[in-house]
């Protein structure tokens, strides 16, 4: 039953839907968490966030979370397998992030 | 109540900014009809609109849908996009929508191909999608029913010419003369042709500035 863990780069969009979710969320939540945590840099367009939780939800790594009787508003959550996306991605940024720090050479990491 | 009537040769970015003018104005939409608007006074620049195409959405993915901008404080109206469809009866064929959305049915569908979206302004631009691939998306299926129009009107034009019915009979004007009733629908034909090959055009043209950025950004 378990995917493989994507091996292709997530879109900056799928991460953030993601990580909005670590707690039960909804579309206005998750474009209000993304929005205040990105500084505004990122105002997810209603057309591409409801793209973007349906195939997330198709794709089993976010699942419908109905906790509170009455909510209208439909609730999602991670699945593990979203979990584990999420820290591949997160390595994968890492890395990249890693590499042009040492590359640009401003020695902006501290490694302890 | 201030009531408006207007047609679009460009039903998406042009019906946008005219609603974005008339907010700028001070009119808030109230209602929507298959021409016409009706506007509430509101304060200049209190709300904001956007216009999504949703013909090629099934009656179920509809509903979703307008349910999902209901959670996102984002309030909508359904308008019809006459084109590139045929109806007979209450039942209307859109060759260009997805499974599902092909047939549409009186029960929700026909007429309802837009959505005007209508948020409060937050002084930040209120675009529908927000990256380049579901632009594109966007785009390619808007651009679908142009294409089923203009392939129609070409057959149409085919079948006048090769069995040489015109189909339309003009003859209170023509005194039955059916060459003048052949003319007269292939120019209506033509004029009718022109609009969709200006729009693919002007999509196509979309699309493909839209491709360029798509290896570099998201």
């Amino acid at each position: 039953m378990k995917d493989k863990i994507q091996e292709s780069p997530l879109t900056e969009t799928a991460l953030l839907v993601m990580l909005a979710m670590f707690q039960p969320n909804h579309g206005y939540g998750v474009m209000k968490f993304v929005e205040e945590k990105t500084d505004g840099r990122v105002i997810f367009g209603p057309g591409t966030l409801y793209g973007a939780i349906n195939n997330l939800a198709k794709k089993k790594w976010i699942a419908p979370y109905n906790d509170v009787e009455g909510d209208r508003k439909k609730e999602y959550i991670i699945t593990d397998l979203g979990k584990e996306q999420v820290k591949a991605e997160l390595k994968r940024l890492g890395e990249v992030y890693e590499m042009g720090m040492e590359i640009i050479g401003t020695g902006g990491i501290d490694h302890d | 109540m201030i009531r408006k009537f207007r047609i679009f040769l460009n039903p998406i970015e042009g019906q946008e900014k005219w609603l974005n003018k008339k907010s700028k104005e001070g009119l808030k939409l109230s209602k929507v009809g298959k021409l016409f608007y009706e506007f509430k006074k509101c304060k200049p620049n209190q709300y904001q609109y956007a216009v999504d195409y949703i013909g090629n959405k099934s009656n179920t993915e509809r509903e979703d849908y307008e349910g999902f901008l209901e959670d996102m404080e984002i309030n909508y109206y359904e308008k019809p996009i006459n084109l590139g469809q045929f109806s007979s009866g209450r039942v209307k064929y859109r060759p260009y929508a997805n499974t599902g959305g092909k047939l549409a049915t009186s029960g929700g569908m026909i007429n309802r191909e837009l959505l005007i979206l209508e948020k409060k302004n937050n002084g930040k631009p209120f675009n529908i999608y927000d990256n380049v691939k579901d632009k594109m998306i966007a785009l390619k299926e808007r651009r679908k029913p142009y294409i089923y129009l203009f392939v129609f009107t070409i057959i149409m034009g085919l079948y006048i010419h090769l069995i040489g019915e015109p189909l339309v009979d003009f003859s209170l004007w023509s005194y039955r003369n059916h060459l003048f009733d052949k003319t007269i629908t292939c120019i209506l034909l033509g004029l009718i042709g022109v609009i969709p090959i200006v729009r693919i055009a002007q999509l196509s043209l979309s699309i493909r500035s839209l491709k360029d950025k798509k290896d570099i950004h998201e």
